[in-house]
This record gives C-alpha cells, sequence and structure tokens, in this order.
C-alpha cells in the first residue's frame, strides 16, 4: 500500500486517519496496523481511538492541540516500518459454536430458504478464516468480513427483544457474535460458550481490529463442558499468530 | 448515607465517561452537559471528574441521613429542601435527616446535583456512568442507598456562588466543523444544511438528538466508519441526527457536521418542540 492517508481534524479533540473508501482488506490491514503503532507510540496524547473499515479517529486528551498534534502524527506515521513492529499482534482464534437446539434459532429457516441442508449451512459457516475488521455497534461486537454469500439472509423483520450473549448471527452478508445480552435482528444460527467482554479484564474485548477468526462446530455436551471451563477460569482459547 | 425515596424520571450516576475502550465497542457515555457537570463539582472542590446525578424530566427525591453539602445546576428546576425553595448553581448546607424534593425541569433538559466528596459509585472500565450493558446500576431505583466520600467542606469567594451556565434555553446556536463527509454535499446543499432553523424533535434521548424542520437534502449511505457524540448524521432519506454522549463508536449515515464541545452541551439543554429555534454555525 504505497498511497498515503490523509490526516485531519474531526471536531475539538479528534484525529481522522482516512483511506481510500472502500472495504478492502489491504486497506484495512495497512490502517489497523498503523492505528495500533501510533496508539502505542502516541500514547501520552490520545484518551481513545476507533477504527472501521477504511478510516479510523483518535481521540486527543483535552489539552492536547489538534493542530499540534496532526503534525506530530504525520511525523510518527512517516517513520514507522511495520512489517518489523507489528506483524505479531494479528491473532487467528478458534471460537468453538454450538449450532443446535435450543441456540440455533433460525438456522433452520436460512436452510430452507438457501434450499440446503442445516449441516451444509454449518459447513459453509465454519469453512471460513473472517478477519474481524473492528469492534463496534456493541461493547465487544466484531464486524467479520467475508462469509459466504450461499448463507446471506437479511435481517429479521423485526428484531427479537432479547438476544443471549455468545450468539452467533447472520445479517445481510455479515456474520458477527452478541458479545453481551441486548436486543437484535441477527439471524441467530448457534452460540458459543466463550466470554466476548469481560468487564474484569484489562482489555475487556477477547477480539480487537486485524483479529481473524475460524468457528468450529461443537455439540450440546460440548458446550456445556466448555461453560464450565469458561466459568471456572480454565479454559484455554486455542489461538496462534496470523502471518 | 442518602436514600433515594422517589427515583424520578430518569436520573442515572453519570461523571466524565468512560475514555480509551472506544476501540472496544464502548460508547464514551457521561453526563450530558459537561459545563453543568464540572460547575456543580468545582462549587463544592469536588474532584473534577466525581460522580454526580443527572435527571430529566422530573427529578428525584433523597432523604440525607447525615450533614453535608450539595450543589445544582443544569437545568432549571422546582426544588425545596425540607419543604423550603433553595438556590441552584450555589453550595447549599443540608442538615442531618433532611429531604431534598426535585420536581418537574421547567427550562432545559438534564439537572445536575452533585454531594460534597462525590458520590461513591462502583467503576467499570473506569468509570461510574450508568450504561445498560456495562453498569445497569447506577441508575436511580426507590429505595436505593447512595454513599459518597467523607470530606470538609471549604467555604471559599471562589467556589461561593456562580453564574448560570445557560442563559437562553430557547435560542440554540451551534458552532460546528464540517464533518469528515461535508463534501459529498453539493454547494447548494451545504447551505441548505447550514442556513435552516431548526428545533429538536422528539424521540431525542441520550443516544441521539433528531433535528426537525429539515431542508429537503440527503446524502448516500458510507461504508461504517468512526463517530463522536457530536457528529451530525445525514440519512438517505433525508433525517438529520447529532449523536449525543451515549452513541455508537461507528457509523454508516454520512457526517456532514462535528459540532464542538461547547455546542454539544448547549445542545443538551436545548428543549423538544418547535418553539425552541437550534441553528449551525460553520467556524
Amino acid at each position: 500500500m504505497k498511497k498515503k492517508p490523509t490526516i485531519s481534524r474531526f471536531g475539538d479533540h479528534g484525529i481522522l486517519i482516512r483511506y481510500p473508501e472502500r472495504i478492502d482488506n489491504k486497506i484495512h490491514k495497512v490502517l489497523t496496523q498503523y492505528t495500533h503503532y501510533l496508539s502505542k507510540s502516541l500514547s501520552d496524547l490520545i484518551d481513545g481511538f476507533t477504527i472501521a473499515y477504511h478510516e479510523s479517529a483518535f481521540y486527543l486528551k483535552r489539552e492536547v492541540s489538534v493542530d499540534e498534534a496532526i503534525e506530530i502524527f504525520v511525523k510518527k506515521f512517516n517513520q514507522a516500518n511495520l512489517a518489523e513492529e507489528f506483524e505479531e499482534t494479528s491473532i487467528i482464534y478458534r471460537i468453538p459454536v454450538c449450532y443446535e437446539a435450543p441456540f440455533a434459532l433460525d438456522i433452520e429457516e436460512i436452510a430452507t430458504e438457501k434450499k440446503i441442508s442445516v449441516d451444509k449451512v454449518i459447513k459453509i459457516h465454519t469453512q471460513r478464516l473472517y478477519p474481524v475488521y473492528f469492534i463496534g455497534f456493541l461493547p465487544g461486537f466484531p464486524y467479520l468480513g467475508g462469509m459466504s454469500k450461499k448463507i446471506a439472509h437479511p435481517r429479521k423483520g423485526s428484531p427479537r427483544k432479547k438476544v443471549e450473549p455468545g450468539s452467533v448471527g447472520i445479517a445481510g452478508t455479515q456474520t458477527g457474535i452478541y458479545p453481551c445480552e441486548s436486543p437484535g435482528g441477527w439471524n441467530i444460527i448457534g452460540r458459543s460458550p466463550l466470554n466476548f467482554f469481560d468487564i474484569h479484564k484489562e482489555k475487556p474485548s477477547l477480539l480487537k481490529a486485524g483479529d481473524h477468526l475460524r468457528f468450529e462446530a461443537i455439540d450440546y455436551a460440548t458446550y456445556k463442558q466448555i461453560e464450565e471451563q469458561v466459568k471456572s477460569g480454565s479454559y484455554i482459547i486455542q489461538k496462534k499468530i496470523y502471518k | 448515607m442518602i436514600k433515594v425515596i422517589q427515583p424520578g424520571t430518569h436520573s442515572t450516576i453519570q461523571d466524565g465517561g468512560r475514555i480509551n475502550f472506544r476501540n472496544q465497542g464502548v460508547p464514551i457515555g457521561g453526563a450530558m452537559d459537561h459545563h453543568a457537570y464540572f460547575l456543580v463539582n468545582h462549587l463544592l472542590q469536588n474532584e473534577e471528574f466525581a460522580p454526580v446525578i443527572e435527571f430529566a424530566i422530573n427529578g428525584p427525591s433523597l432523604y440525607f441521613y447525615g450533614q453535608t453539602f450539595i450543589a445544582l445546576s443544569g437545568a432549571e428546576f422546582h426544588v425545596k429542601l425540607n419543604g423550603k425553595k433553595i438556590s441552584q448553581n450555589t453550595p447549599i448546607h443540608v442538615p442531618a435527616e433532611s429531604t431534598l424534593e426535585i420536581g418537574h425541569v421547567f427550562k432545559g433538559n438534564f439537572g445536575y446535583i452533585a454531594v460534597l466528596g462525590g458520590f461513591k459509585i462502583e467503576k467499570v472500565l473506569n468509570s461510574s456512568s450508568f450504561n445498560p450493558f456495562l453498569l445497569p446500576s447506577a441508575k436511580l431505583t426507590k429505595g436505593m442507598q447512595l454513599a459518597y466520600v467523607k470530606t470538609k467542606f471549604k467555604n471559599t469567594e471562589f467556589n461561593s456562588r456562580v453564574t448560570p451556565v445557560h442563559d437562553k434555553f430557547c435560542r440554540t446556536k451551534m458552532d460546528v466543523y464540517p464533518g469528515p463527509d461535508f463534501n459529498l454535499l453539493s454547494l447548494e446543499q451545504k447551505e441548505k444544511l447550514i442556513n435552516q432553523k431548526y428545533y429538536v424533535a422528539p424521540n431525542s434521548n441520550r443516544m441521539a438528538v433528531k433535528l426537525g424542520n429539515v431542508p429537503e437534502i440527503s446524502a448516500p449511505e458510507i461504508i461504517t466508519a468512526p463517530v463522536q457524540p457530536g457528529t451530525v448524521q445525514l440519512t438517505p432519506s433525508g433525517e438529520l441526527i447529532i449523536l449525543m454522549r451515549d452513541a455508537q463508536t461507528t457509523g454508516g449515515y454520512a457526517r456532514v457536521l462535528q459540532l464542538t464541545d461547547h455546542a454539544m452541551n448547549s445542545l443538551s439543554q436545548c428543549e423538544i418542540g418547535e418553539k425552541y429555534e437550534a441553528t449551525f454555525h460553520l467556524i
């Protein structure tokens, strides 16, 4: 990615970094690496940041001047050597999901609509490696890319009042995981026993922008077993570094 | 200790908000009117970011077991201490076994109550601000007991009285920057957006303010991108939405303008209805 982003003011205390407007894995990768790099190397200046597909925003501490900070950001940006500094921070997680009753509320509807078996829906959903583009919408909610169009299905006409934490859903061509109990309009195809947002951890969200994940089908008994292990703190999430 | 006799319509604990967790999808939250929030703490010489009570429409009734000091600011509202009217924007001594009754908000939207030392409330992700997912208990309920940090009151000329924050609630002029997607609009559309006289429409809340009397302009959806409190979104159907403190961290509508901090505070106190005017001023 040779093209440089624009770096500009976003309100009284914000800085916006923008690449060309499209959902593109290469753009997103570079954006995420730079954003994580800048957030660490300039942590004294900022009170947080947000990453999306092609833009990230930095929110400066109140006493920091935006104009001066933009100059510092540009300078830091030009100094960064990403290949060396940030390759190791991207992780692939294996996410166990039970695609059975009582969790898979809408999987049969999708199978019927797509004229394929439920097993085929599961196979398609577990086949791919999904990039985590960013966390938004709810605390810990991952925006995942790359779902197969073969199982794409529109959002429910009216949202459910309550979706359980860990629920795995499909909305249009997107798939995602509900980290906490909330109302929601996604089609629920299963549930993961993992805790995706733990307020007691230093980094509450399990996933971050730039990570990847693969879903793995488990049966109900295994779900219960992992759920217990997660509760007691003995479950070890399977993960490896993404190269 | 303080006991909640009546919680009021929507009374919550608020502070400066949850900084540093926005990349994990956590809204910043915090007091809607930061100016009034800082003022009530300043009047009592509390820590700058001490937790306070924020209320709207009808305020709470509170019982104080011991003596202390309080400060009230923000909106204008009916308030009595042990049956007698008391002033806003000045420290008030509360004798032991007192009852504070806050009635209807009659000017503005959000009122604030600070107690000497600040409320002692659980923190989740470095903030005591109410959030339905993270800290649902930071909402006042009937019978709830509220603790506060014990400290001595130091009266000085410096904090004895302040002028109210907002002298005019009925005309809100909002200073705005061009938003990241401002240039999706034509020159004519930009002029319509800036020169219109708006009002705050119903269904406005701590997440977003909807504007009424919108001009006939619209913008296509964008690829989901960062948003923050004060971001003005223009939808494909021509709605104008200003994101407030509890808004999500990313959004898919065109970000045509961005309010200053000061404009955010003023807008938070602009009442719903056509008789109150809200305008933009591009800086």
